[in-house]
């Protein structure tokens, strides 16, 4: 790499506390320009951190930590004075108003005026202006909801280029996007590189970053752990940064090898078009199984379609043996298959119901009877409560004022209240702290040896090895590998999950 | 009516409640700010209102109370649900008239007539509730089509004069008296907030009211057919308010489409003021029969004060913005 071009960014040991939690703690990191910098690490590394950091959302801890851009050092007193100051960022959620058209989008928040109302003209000008650096022709006057995800990126990225950054940061610009989208995606930051512009690469598909990246920096629980050329290390090598030499974290209980127990729950040739393209797996009664993947694997849209709550794939779910047509949480409640969803809050609890309540929903809804019974309900709530060590003042508190741990084990106890035999968990330890994490591993173990099957879904790939009794890889639309619960680590997971077709891992 | 959860109607709560006393359990009760209001207003209007603080007087307000506040009941459970129903003034309304259509022009017996106008207002209840989850189209502009709609069709079915109906058996379910002293609507507003309330906190369907207005989609996942639950919600404030309806026709001797106008104002008033949420979720029904008792005082103290009807109004205006206030600062501290 020609390292005469000339430093735009460069960040100074940077550290960020939040409360008693060091989310960063003193990394530093160069860029120049033209260079695109892939930046990895798992969950709670640190990338967010960083940048929140650079894109001025976040303030560093100490005066002396430094951020200079162009050899300037700049204070943002938020992201907007970043974004004008030459820092852009586009986030992996889009902030697109689906309403507006392709050009107001890119120019939001800036219409030009004349006389007092918004100059449409000048608007569809400068619009076009920076639709034309993409490479791709937008129609300007589209209601941007119309557009594919992929078009929707390039409006977001369009945006970002409007005040002709000097840094721009991709957050998993590509986990939303089909292969050939990825591959025009890539050509674009090529070419914005070669413009001069650098960019930070967030993203963990080891089949783009050499395609796209100079070099990467891997953080690991808040620090820096190397910064290396992309074609300096393996995939290997990378997946190993990434986790850290950690040993191997001690198994919860005894993972089986129950491929001689009855079939629980089987899914064929599922799938769902740009995402699955045919997923088969079978759960054994009592098993635990992972499902490993990246972000953008399908993991969630998989666990939905299995349960109903999503209708937009193929393929056949058999539970006991028994295909199951026109699946829906109803009818899958009815099989004794329950769902606990990805995110908690918006679609999980209901905030302003008690405990009980809550813990009741599934139960009720399967039950015959119109009629409440209090008695029975107090016997079963007090029984989930204590079996979950759910804390709370009493089955009657709002949910809502309960911890995430708790909340979750509330919303997992729905699913033992109706007595279920299969339990798909969609990233039920997302957002908890790490006793919650531990109990909630053993509760999964303990019920697997009561003959409870559970489809553990994960980006934590580290609680997959400990927890299952297998583990499936998600890559590129199917189950690419399975590894047993014996030999799973969360490094052999991640390299698996991150590992490209053509390249060979030990 | 024990319920002292300071959220929502639940059965659960007697456990770590029953600690307390009930002194502090009451005080812990947010409805019990309402009820002091309502004393309040009570004694001041028994000191400053000439003839209210009489026997006939109170049984009267019950009377009133009756004609908007059986709706208010059913309102409060579409309101839970996430929903609004501003049509029930203008479903009495049709009902009133449609009735007397049947009875006068067509013929048809009284108990058939009657039969036949509720299910029409169900019907159109229920189908509000259907094209809610299979057109996504809201409650509120559903219901306002309605609000329009019916009553024009009242009006000309009735050419908006009065039809007579001589059916004096009937007039005593509308303005009859049990043992000569009870309104029978008054009745009929004690026996609809018992089953309500029972239908609240005691039935599968009444507990997934409260679950889908706090998250349809937690509901779903659940199991809970949210769509079933929207419409049976919106055939309940249907029902009452044929009802409602049909004590108008029985009081009045006629059916009338002028009649109800302002009923869906009352409803939601009454059962805002009683701390149901307008987000959903939240509501009990012992709170909007308080709701519905203050309003009824209120505009029965300004009747007895002799103010001025369109003063009233303002009144009733204020009202409703007011108790959407309190439910705003409500939900802030929640």
């Amino acid at each position: 790499m020609a390292d005469d071009r000339p430093v735009v960014l460069e960040c100074v040991e940077l550290s960020k506390t939040y409360g008693n939690f060091r989310a960063l703690d003193s990394v530093s990191l160069t860029l120049r320009a033209g260079e695109v910098r892939a930046l990895l690490g798992k969950n709670g590394a640190g990338k967010s951190t960083l940048v929140k950091l650079i894109s001025g959302t976040e303030h560093p801890d100490r005066g002396h930590d430094q951020i200079k851009l162009d050899g300037q050092p700049v204070h943002w007193a938020n992201s907007g004075e970043a974004r004008s100051g030459g820092i852009a960022v586009v986030h992996q959620e889009f902030s697109l108003i689906p309403e507006l058209s392709v050009a107001e989008n890119v120019m939001v928040g800036r219409w030009p005026r004349r006389r007092g109302l918004v100059d449409h003209k000048a608007i569809l000008k400068s619009a076009a202006r920076a639709i034309d650096v993409l490479g791709e022709p937008l129609p300007l006057t589209m209601p941007v909801g119309r557009l594919s995800t992929a078009h929707q990126q390039l409006v977001e990225i369009a945006k970002a280029l409007l005040d002709e950054p000097k840094v721009l940061i991709l957050d998993e610009p590509t986990s939303a996007l089909n292969s050939r989208e990825v591959d025009a995606l890539l050509a674009l930051v090529r070419r914005l590189a070669q413009r001069g512009v650098a960019v930070i690469y967030v993203s963990h598909r080891m089949r783009e970053i050499p395609l796209v990246a100079d070099s990467m920096t891997i953080l690991r629980d808040g620090r820096e752990v190397a910064t290396v050329g992309v074609r300096e290390v393996t995939t290997d090598e990378v997946a190993s940064m990434i986790a850290g030499s950690s040993r191997a974290q001690a198994k919860v209980g005894e993972p089986q090898d129950l491929s001689g127990a009855e079939v629980a729950l089987a899914v064929e040739n599922l799938v769902i078009d740009g995402l699955l393209e045919g997923v088969s797996f079978e759960v054994r009664k009592g098993e635990v199984l992972g499902i490993a993947g990246l972000l953008g694997s399908g993991r969630t849209e998989l666990l939905s379609s299995i349960y109903g709550s999503r209708h937009d794939c193929e393929g056949e779910v058999l539970v006991g043996g028994r295909p199951v047509k026109d699946r829906s949480p109803a009818k899958m409640l009815r099989l004794g298959v329950a769902m606990t969803p990805e995110d908690r809050k918006d679609a999980g609890i209901v905030p302003l119901l008690g405990v009980g309540e809550n813990v009741m929903l599934m139960a009720r809804s399967r039950g015959r009877s119109p009629w409440i019974r209090r008695n029975q309900e107090r016997d079963t709530i007090a029984e989930v409560i204590d079996r979950l060590s759910i804390a709370t003042a009493g089955a009657g508190q709002p949910i809502a004022s309960l911890s995430g741990g708790n909340q979750q084990k509330g919303v997992i106890g729905r699913c033992l209240a109706a007595e279920m035999s299969v339990l798909l968990l969609d990233e039920p330890t997302r957002g908890i702290d790490v006793g919650a994490k531990a109990q909630l591993y053993r509760l999964i173990r303990e019920l697997a040896q009561r003959g409870i099957s559970s489809v553990f879904v994960s980006s934590e790939l580290d609680e997959l090895a400990q927890v299952c009794d297998r583990v499936l890889v998600l890559r590129d639309g199917r189950v690419r590998e399975t590894v047993s619960g014996a030999e799973a680590t969360g490094d052999r997971l991640l390299a698996l999950a991150m590992k490209t077709d053509h390249e060979e891992l030990v | 009516m024990t319920s002292q959860t300071p959220v929502a109607e639940s059965p659960d709560t007697a456990a770590p409640a029953a600690k307390q006393s009930p002194l502090r359990r009451a005080l812990a009760w947010e409805g019990t700010g309402l009820l002091a209001v309502l004393i309040a207003v009570f004694i001041i209007l028994s000191l400053i209102a000439p003839n209210f603080l009489t026997a006939a007087n109170m049984l009267n307000i019950l009377q009133q109370a009756a004609f908007f506040g059986i709706v208010a009941f059913a309102m409060t459970l579409v309101i839970v649900s996430g929903e609004i129903d501003v049509s029930v003034g203008s479903q009495a309304a049709l009902t009133s008239s449609v009735v007397a259509y049947m009875v006068v022009t067509m013929g048809l017996p009284m108990w058939l007539a009657a039969l036949l106008a509720i299910v029409i207002a169900v019907a159109l209840g229920a189908g509000i509730g259907w094209i809610r989850d299979a057109l996504n189209v809201p409650t509120f502009i559903g219901t306002l089509a309605l609000y329009l709609a019916l009553r024009g069709v009242a009006h000309l079915v009735t050419n908006t004069f009065p039809i007579p109906v001589d059916a004096s058996e009937f007039f005593y379910w509308g303005s009859g008296r049990v043992f000569g002293v009870i309104p029978v609507p008054a009745v009929y507003f004690f026996l609809t907030f018992v089953v309500v309330a029972v239908i609240a906190r005691f039935t599968v369907f009444g507990r997934s009211v409260y679950a889908v207005g706090g998250n349809p989609k937690a509901a779903a996942l659940s199991g809970i057919s949210v769509r079933r639950v929207r419409i049976l919600v919106m055939s309940g404030t249907a029902f009452t308010a044929a009802i409602t309806g049909l004590m108008h026709t029985a009081q009045l001797a006629s059916g009338n489409s002028t009649i109800a106008v302002g009923l869906e104002f009352d409803a939601i008033a009454a059962a805002v003021i009683g701390g149901t949420a307008m987000a959903g979720g939240r509501g009990t029904i012992i709170g909007t029969l308080i709701g519905v008792l203050f309003v009824a005082i209120l505009l029965n103290g300004m009747v007895m004060l002799g103010l001025n009807p369109y003063v009233q109004q303002v009144v009733r205006g204020g009202l409703v913005l007011f108790a959407v206030l309190i439910n705003v600062a409500r939900t802030r501290t929640a």
